[in-house]
């Protein structure tokens, strides 16, 4: 473990704000707030893709009289709110250490130490941070390295940059052990020249040397598909000599061989020509002997320890275990692993004791377990995993100890409002009504349109319930706002519930938008804002109408069905409009009445039997009247 | 330490955008080009398309119609430079008999050209010529020679800022090729397709409608009210004295000082078009909102998309940059 000064800044937006991308925090001291912009919009990976984020990227600049290299890491998120014309923005949080302390730190500095480390601070005040970073890991860079991480770092010392393709489905952690694994295959001091980031846009101009993306940009870089194999005949002899010097290693000697790399930390450059030609040089020269690494207890043994210690009250035997378990916690987890750790964690609970209730270690432990099990930071779909995972055996019920709610409450960032809720709700009512209070009406009902959860949604639904009591016009009218802003939460109320509790909740909600039964003019504002209501919606609306709105709404029911079919505007919904208009004949003057899809088509119509009848009758009378007279004339 | 002010690898990238895209962040530029390839699939003469000239450009070509046809939405904020490199088709004319040799048919060629588009954050334009970017931004803006000057009403309205991203970057851009005796004239060599933007927008509608510079097209079944061609810089000069900011006023002055008048030419465009209500099956003055809040706080379209006068600023700057490839004279935009 080693500590480095770390400044850091936030480069974003405020919801809401009409600005454009800037620092909207950052640290003072070394570097200034425009420096930090210019820095981090300099070293964008490209126009943000919500698919790619989080998005990781290293950058490099200097600054000052001294022109004092310094090395630096941004990861790019995606927040929930958006900026003041409705677009989605990206945040970056930022963090850069001078090169000087890296190279003295007891410890190589990895791409992976330093994003976790950066996940764990706290982006406020003007103090620049104290980052912990966890131990430069040789064998665990060793067991990244593969085929394209060796072409890679071959072909980096091209000086032309490297695209990785067709690499798409790896996560992010995947990825960022990747471009960890390929620097673990240069010199290290060529960090100190190296922007990588975990997916690039190829339209953007950018400052990235190695990333991956949907395609490699058309000129100047090196376009490797991930794990292709391909004959490494096309590639410059250097690198193709690099390669083949890097295959020779394997198992325990490519551990030692990262491990030399590692210890050439001079600063060296990408675009030298001299630098590149050394890191063969030094490739070149032998290793020492293989370096017998001690075996470890697998992490299903440990997580059974832990529980065993807990189970016992041990808890100093805990705070050696847990500290192994963040170890683990802290390494790169496949998602397979975790899904088996949670199995495990879901057949073995852990059973608290009253002496350890209220035990840092313990709390200390849950939060290793988190992220062990999930991964940092936590999302409001793994609290839900959680509930389930670690509930006990009524998840709809679940009993939590609060130092694990604690644990939890610690790890979720801000930007998951509904993981929040839950763990608030978990916590009791002071907990929760505090979280609600600095929640807007906007805010609540985006959190239950997202979360698709249905605690979240009882939670939202009792809260609007709560603010849009008749003492309070205001706040009931901004309640009514917001709920039809987000169409009566049809979608989400209909893919949580089942059909009875969907019409209950639809009730509620239109009651609580309009406050009274409904009439025919709250019926057509209602179907205004929905677009395709859904049965049970239209039995919500139904079940609270007011009298005298039957014929409002049939038509309403029948034209969503005509609607829904593709029938609009075809003779069978000119059909179904004359029924309803002779079902509903007696009260059938009221403009609201009319139906939006009902519309005649054009052009001749075909003549009705009865009035060519009449016509044939009429001409019949006419004739034997003028022959009547005609005989009459002739006669007198 | 590594050269900062350069990309890695090839610094240019290949060749220097033909036309750019000049204006505010959030006017609507990558909005505009997105809405490109739909706007020439819909537009009145057959045949045109849009294809990309690279895997590069093919898949953000396929990505911005996705965000508009698909997702229907708009772009995320574009955060870099960005080139995209297309090949603009049109129809070639039907095939027609040489009057010297009647006996076999020549086959027309189509219209057909490359155009280069830079893209980039809108805010770029209004920072100092110290930034590293702004200056691979104005090499890019000396070296082309069209611009699609996006300027959107309604930013103006709430932010007003796009005098200062014009005129920052037009004196960096004047300070590098007019100090010298190229152009003796003293004007910029660009063309410059001024292009009012989110023509859908209610208030910028209305302010059209009402001031009385729309006209309605006999032969558009859709009826939308459309700003004709001459009337088009009076709507411009109008929706500048809207804007929050009085220095918006002096924007066309500025056009017009640093650019050849008749190398200007303005439009009013729209990425996705007005709201069509299918049943009534044309514009409806009172519901005329294409583009509505989701449910998630964003911004989604509401009706089908139909671009207005996307395609028509592009071609006219086609026809300036690349007269030959039109040849074909099909179209008369």
């Amino acid at each position: 473990m080693a500590w480095l000064t770390a400044h850091w800044a936030i480069l974003g937006k405020t919801p809401k704000s009409l600005d454009d991308y800037g620092v909207i925090a950052c640290s003072t001291g070394a570097i200034t707030s425009a420096e930090f912009g210019m820095w981090l919009k300099a070293f964008t990976s490209g126009t943000m893709e919500p698919k790619a984020l989080p998005r990781v990227s290293t950058s490099h600049f200097t600054t000052g009289p001294d022109h004092e290299p310094w090395l630096g890491l941004s990861v790019q998120t995606l927040p929930e709110s958006q900026d003041g014309f409705h677009r989605p923005y990206a945040m970056t949080y930022y963090a850069c250490v001078r090169w000087a302390d890296v190279v003295a730190a007891p410890t190589r500095l990895s791409y992976r130490a330093m994003y976790e480390a950066l996940m764990e601070m706290d982006f406020s005040g003007e103090k620049p941070f104290r980052l912990p970073l966890s131990a430069y890991d040789e064998r665990r860079l060793a067991e990244e390295i593969n085929g394209t991480a060796r072409r890679a770092a071959a072909l980096l010392l091209t000086g032309r940059p490297v695209c990785v393709v067709r690499a798409g489905r790896l996560s992010l952690d995947r990825r960022l052990d990747f471009l960890d694994a390929v620097a673990a295959l240069l010199p290290y001091g060529f960090r100190h020249s190296l922007a990588v980031s975990t997916w690039t846009n190829s339209a953007s101009r950018h400052r990235i040397r190695l990333s991956f993306a949907e395609v490699a940009p058309t000129h100047g870089t090196w376009e490797l598909p991930w794990e292709a194999g391909e004959p490494v005949g096309s590639y410059p002899q250097e690198a193709q000599l690099y390669e083949k010097e890097l295959e020779r290693h394997q198992g325990a000697d490519l551990g030692e061989l990262v491990r030399r790399l590692a210890t050439a930390a001079e600063p060296r450059d990408f675009e030298d020509v001299s630098d590149r030609a050394a890191a063969a040089r030094l490739l070149q020269g032998r290793a020492a002997g293989p370096v017998a690494l001690p075996p470890r207890l697998s992490v299903e043994d440990l997580l059974r320890q832990c529980g065993e210690s807990i189970a016992n009250a041990e808890e100093r035997r805990l705070g050696a275990l847990t500290t192994q378990l963040a170890r683990r916690a802290r390494e790169r987890v496949p998602d397979e692993d975790r899904k088996t750790y949670r199995v495990f964690a879901r057949a073995n609970p852990v059973r608290l004791p009253e002496s350890l209730a209220d035990s840092a270690v313990v709390q200390r432990f849950f939060e290793s377990l988190l992220r062990l099990l999930y991964g940092t930071p936590l999302r409001a779909a793994d609290v839900e995993e959680m509930l389930v995972d670690l509930g006990g055996p009524r998840p709809s019920e679940p009993d939590l100890p609060p130092a694990l709610l604690a644990a939890t409450d610690r790890l979720l960032p801000h930007s998951t409002p509904s993981g929040r809720l839950l763990i608030a709700n978990l916590l009791g009512p002071d907990r929760l009504y505090p979280v609600l209070d600095t929640m807007s009406d906007d805010e609540l009902c985006g959190v239950a349109v997202q979360s698709r959860n249905r605690r979240v949604l009882d939670i939202v639904i009792d809260e609007l319930g709560r603010r849009a009591a008749p003492t309070d016009p205001r706040s009931m009218e901004s309640v009514r706002h917001t709920l039809t802003r987000y169409r009566y939460l049809i979608e989400a109320i209909g893919s949580i519930c089942a059909a009875e509790e969907s019409v209950r909740n639809y009730q509620l909600v239109l009651w609580l938008s309009h406050q009274r039964q409904l009439t025919p003019a709250d019926i057509d504002e209602v179907l205004a804002n929905v677009d395709r209501p859904s049965e049970t919606f239209l039995l919500g609306m139904a079940a609270l109408s007011a009298p005298g709105t039957a014929s409002t709404l049939l038509y309403a029911v029948a034209g969503n069905a005509v609607r829904g079919l593709g029938l609009a505007g075809t003779a069978v919904a000119d059909s179904v409009t004359a029924g309803l208009d002779r079902m509903t004949a007696p009260a059938n003057e009221g403009k609201y009445r009319r139906s939006r899809w009902r519309r005649r088509r054009p052009g001749p119509r075909r003549p009705t039997r009865l009035p060519v009848l009449g016509l044939v009758l009429l001409g019949t009378v006419v004739l034997i009247v003028i022959a009547g007279l005609v005989l009459w004339l002739v006669l007198t | 330490m590594v050269d900062t002010d350069s990309v890695p690898g090839d610094p240019e990238r290949g060749r220097e955008p033909d036309i750019a895209m000049w204006g505010a962040s959030g006017s609507g530029k990558t909005a505009f080009l997105a809405a490109l390839s739909v706007a020439l699939n819909r537009s009145g003469s057959p045949g045109w398309r849009l294809i990309g000239e690279n895997a590069v450009s093919r898949t953000e070509l396929a990505k911005l119609r996705d965000t508009l046809l698909q997702a229907r939405t708009f772009p995320a904020p574009t955060e870099a430079l960005t080139h995209y490199s297309w090949v603009i088709l049109g129809p070639a004319a039907a095939a027609r008999r040489r009057w010297w040799w009647p006996w076999t048919e020549r086959v027309e060629r189509a219209p057909k050209f490359n155009l280069d588009f830079l893209d980039l954050r809108g805010d770029l334009y209004a920072e100092s010529e110290a930034n590293i970017d702004k200056q691979a931004l104005v090499d890019s803006l000396v070296k082309s020679r069209g611009l699609i000057y996006v300027f959107d009403p309604d930013r103006e309205a709430r932010v007003g800022d796009a005098f200062k991203h014009l005129d920052a970057a037009l004196h960096d851009v004047a300070g590098r090729m007019l100090v010298g005796d190229e152009y003796e004239d003293g004007k910029l060599p660009h063309y410059i397709a001024v292009c009012i933007t989110k023509y859908d927008d209610p208030r910028v509608l209305r302010i059209a409608m009402e001031g009385g510079f729309t006209q309605r097209d006999p032969h558009d079944e859709l009826r939308i009210p459309r700003v004709p061609e001459d009337r088009v810089r009076d709507f411009f000069r109008r929706l500048c004295r809207e804007a929050r900011d009085h220095n918006s006023e002096m924007i066309l002055d500025l056009l017009e000082a640093f650019f050849h008048e008749d190398r200007i030419k303005f439009f009013v465009t729209s990425a996705v078009g007005v709201f069509i209500d299918e049943d009534l099956g044309r514009f409806d003055p009172d519901d005329p909102v294409n583009v509505i809040d989701d449910a998630n706080g964003g911004l989604t379209i509401r009706g089908a998309v139909r671009p207005l006068n996307v395609m028509e600023p592009v071609i006219w700057l086609g026809r300036m940059l690349r007269p030959g490839a039109m040849r074909s004279g099909r179209w008369h935009g």
